[in-house]
């Protein structure tokens, strides 16, 4: 649209940049915190803080008793068994109401642990992350693939207008001005990281080609219900048979387990659902851990519930499986430290490569702004600190409710679980009402105060976070650490690491920018006289 | 255990291939050592060698963790050492000092031939 | 008509948007018609029905993407909705043939 391709792309990558960054930020945010959401539920449900799971688990000695007195009448009843992440089971059903019910279970006795009265990690922050929470017509979904979209756009683009990209790859001048250093990071975190950050994005859209493309099935199978149900047994499997409504039993489910063993060839399950507990055609789904391969497997096996023979059998087919692959490496379901501590990373990478997109826009244009009185930059920047700073301070304060709410409080009809939601919400509408209170003065200086009191805030909730953990469960830091419980404690010290961090940005951004110009310009003088000796800033 | 050692020298293997791609450019060479550019080994072979060391990274991560977690890791890995060599250059360029003081190649050059 | 440097105001963010809604809008309606399109033709060729559709669906966001790039590229606005329409026409025809 404009005279050359790469002037378009230029004006793409910055509108695209601006308009979608603070849902690309918050996006890549709870994504990046997703990487150890079992770990932040360990810290939020203190309750779940068990050992780790019991190597021979028996399902008929922990399980069937608690559903058979719980989930009695309901339709199903499903259980996701400990994993070396978590290690709690947990069992979930279908009330009389329809509405699902979930209680975890220590595997070691069976007995039912309290209720968390907490979405945590994978209840709040996870899902946050693919569809924002925005259930109504499913415009999180949407709203979440289009800023996928966005990104791959962005990524595209930003590689066409990087003219000096193999020239540039190792340059970072942290000491130059804003504008430079900002434009330095972006550059560096975009391209460095550019085949994490392109297939991260990419495998996330393809987890869901049922969501944005939900007709491709009818050039193939037609149009209609039928034709979607058969499309979804053929690339899904899947085994159903209605009830009979006549009494039936339900044999050995560790026996069951042992079976599916075998026809996975060691393969363990990792879910098992038992579908008309009671009736005569009651039948039992097992599902396949995706702990040893990258690959999330649509394995699956059916068992006859009363004499335990199997009924059906699937894998998925090779495309299928390419899909699953893909989706597991976004997912990243598998074991591996190493690779979970570098997608954490990566992920990080990502957050500053979006927040510093922001800033040098709003750099590269807030003379130009200020000069014709245009309100974009004062407007950008309240925005983005909002999206960067202020969804940090709500995580932060998520974390702080759930250490301070009582245990089954409620309030307005809101239980506890949706009363830290709330907290989350109020406190990130705040940063943005703080962002526009304290936005620049004079409009021609970057927004100190607004970025550096946020900063402050992140440091305070932090540190916080970590001591109320301390004394509410007694699992402080010391303890945690001597005993090797790495979930709590890793989760502590990188919110102290948080806190670290917080403190220094906000250092660096109580120093007036004058003094910092200053002080570099000396320094650079004496380098050049004086040579080496001198320490370096 | 074998798997970790292996993992850790591919991942030292790839940090030392990116220090040799960016002291093949001048303005990284002249940030870290005070030889002129015109005394440093070819900068056609350092690209060279510095890319070789990350194939050679991946051979070694697959070795270590079979080929879709090792091709996977490595993916990664590169990424987090290239930035680990960016942060180094834009710091601390003097720790890098040592690896320049091997690179010096004081052998009459034909103009051009950086 | 293409976005003028001479545009300023109401008329340019007119452009822009009916530019932007065309390549991010109307390109999404056309994979969406192209992807069960390709599922069927590669079903046809042989390949099993479900793993063709997989196929094209996965296919599909790598071809929105080159489409988003193209269309943010072409110059004329009313030359990218003229395109995109008529690519949206032919393949529903396609589509409605095969079914």
């Amino acid at each position: 649209m404009e005279t050359t391709f790469r002037n378009s792309m230029a004006w793409l990558h910055t509108w695209a940049g601006v308009v979608i960054g603070s849902v690309l930020f918050a996006i890549f945010w709870m994504g990046t915190l997703s990487v150890f959401d079992r770990e932040i539920d360990r810290w939020m449900m203190p309750m779940t803080r068990l050992a780790a799971p019991v190597a021979s688990l028996s399902l008929d000695a922990t399980v069937r008793p608690v559903a058979e007195r719980l989930a009695a009448k309901a339709p199903q009843w499903g259980v996701l068994l400990p994993t070396e992440r978590v290690p709690t089971l947990r069992l979930s059903w279908r009330d009389d109401k329809d509405r699902t019910v979930t209680r975890y279970l220590d595997p070691a006795t069976g007995a039912v642990l309290p209720e968390a009265g907490s979405h945590a990690g994978t209840g709040f922050i996870f899902p946050f992350h693919y569809r924002l929470h925005l259930k109504w017509m499913d415009l999180g979904y949407w709203l979440v693939g289009l800023a996928a979209m966005a990104m791959l756009v962005l990524l595209v683009s930003g590689v066409v207008i990087h003219k000096k990209i193999f020239a540039e790859f190792f340059l970072f001048r942290p000491r130059k001005r804003l504008q430079r250093s900002s434009l330095d990071l972006h550059n560096l975190t975009g391209v460095i990281a550019l085949p994490f950050h392109f297939v991260i994005t990419l495998s996330g859209l393809i987890i869901f080609i049922g969501i944005y493309f939900p007709q491709a099935h009818v050039g193939a199978y037609g149009i209609g219900q039928e034709a979607k149900d058969q499309y979804r047994l053929e690339a899904r499997g899947g085994y159903q048979r209605e009830k009979t409504n006549t009494p039936g039993t339900l044999a050995s489910l560790d026996a069951m387990v042992n079976h599916a063993e075998r026809e996975w060839a060691g393969g363990r399950p990792r879910f098992v659902r038992v579908w008309h507990p009671g009736d005569a055609n009651s039948y039992v789904e097992m599902r396949r851990s995706y702990a040893r391969d990258i690959t999330m497997n649509r394995d699956q096996v059916y068992f006859d519930a009363s004499t335990g023979g199997m009924l059906y059998r699937f894998e998925a087919a090779p495309v299928m499986t390419v899909q699953r692959f893909i989706s597991g490496l976004h997912f990243i379901q598998f074991e591996h430290w190493t690779l979970r501590w570098l997608y954490f990373l990566a992920g990080l990478s990502g957050c500053v490569m979006i927040a510093t997109g922001f800033l040098f826009w709003l750099e590269a244009r807030r003379v130009q702004h200020a000069k014709k009185g245009l309100t974009g930059v004062r407007v950008v920047e309240a925005l983005a600190i909002g999206s960067v700073t202020g969804i940090v301070i709500a995580t932060l304060a998520f974390f702080v409710a759930n250490r301070l709410l009582p245990l089954g409080s409620s309030f307005a009809g809101e239980d506890r679980a949706a009363l830290e939601m709330w907290v989350f919400y109020l406190i990130w509408l705040a940063t943005f009402g703080h962002a526009a209170w304290r936005r620049a003065d004079p409009p021609t200086q970057p927004a100190r105060r607004a970025w550096r009191e946020q900063c402050m805030a992140i440091a305070v909730l932090a540190l916080a976070a970590v001591l109320l953990n301390g004394v509410t469960t007694g699992d402080h830091l010391f303890k945690t650490l001597t005993r090797g419980y790495w979930p709590v404690a890793g989760m502590d010290m990188l919110l102290l690491l948080g806190t670290g961090v917080a403190l220094w940005c906000s250092w660096r951004l109580s120093r007036p920018p004058a003094t910092a110009k200053t002080a570099a310009s000396a320094r650079q003088v004496s380098r050049d006289t004086v040579g080496e000796g001198t320490p370096d800033a | 255990m074998p798997d970790i050692a292996l993992t850790i020298i591919a991942a030292l293997v790839s940090i030392l291939g990116f220090i040799l791609l960016a002291l093949a450019q001048a303005r990284h060479w002249a940030a870290v050592s005070k030889t002129p550019v015109e005394q440093r080994v070819n900068s056609a072979w350092l690209t060279s060698a510095g890319l070789g060391a990350q194939i050679a990274a991946l051979i070694l991560t697959i070795q270590a963790q079979g080929s879709s977690f090792g091709s996977l890791l490595w993916t990664v890995m590169i990424s987090v050492a290239a930035m680990a060599v960016t942060f180094t250059l834009a710091w601390r360029p003097k720790w890098l000092r040592p690896i320049a003081l091997l690179l010096r190649d004081r052998t009459p050059k034909t103009p051009g031939d950086v | 008509m293409a976005i003028q440097s001479t545009d300023h105001g109401a008329a340019r963010i007119a452009r822009v948007s009916l530019h932007v809604f065309g390549a991010v809008f109307g390109g999404y309606a056309l994979i969406a018609l192209m992807v069960p399109l390709a599922g069927a033709a590669m079903a046809g060729l042989g390949m099993a029905r479900s793993e063709a559709v997989v196929l094209a669906a996965m296919l599909g966001f790598v071809a929105y993407l080159a489409l988003l790039v193209w269309g943010f590229s072409v110059k004329s606005t009313t030359r990218l909705w003229l395109k995109l329409a008529s690519g949206a026409a032919a393949t529903a025809g396609l589509l409605w043939l095969v079914q």
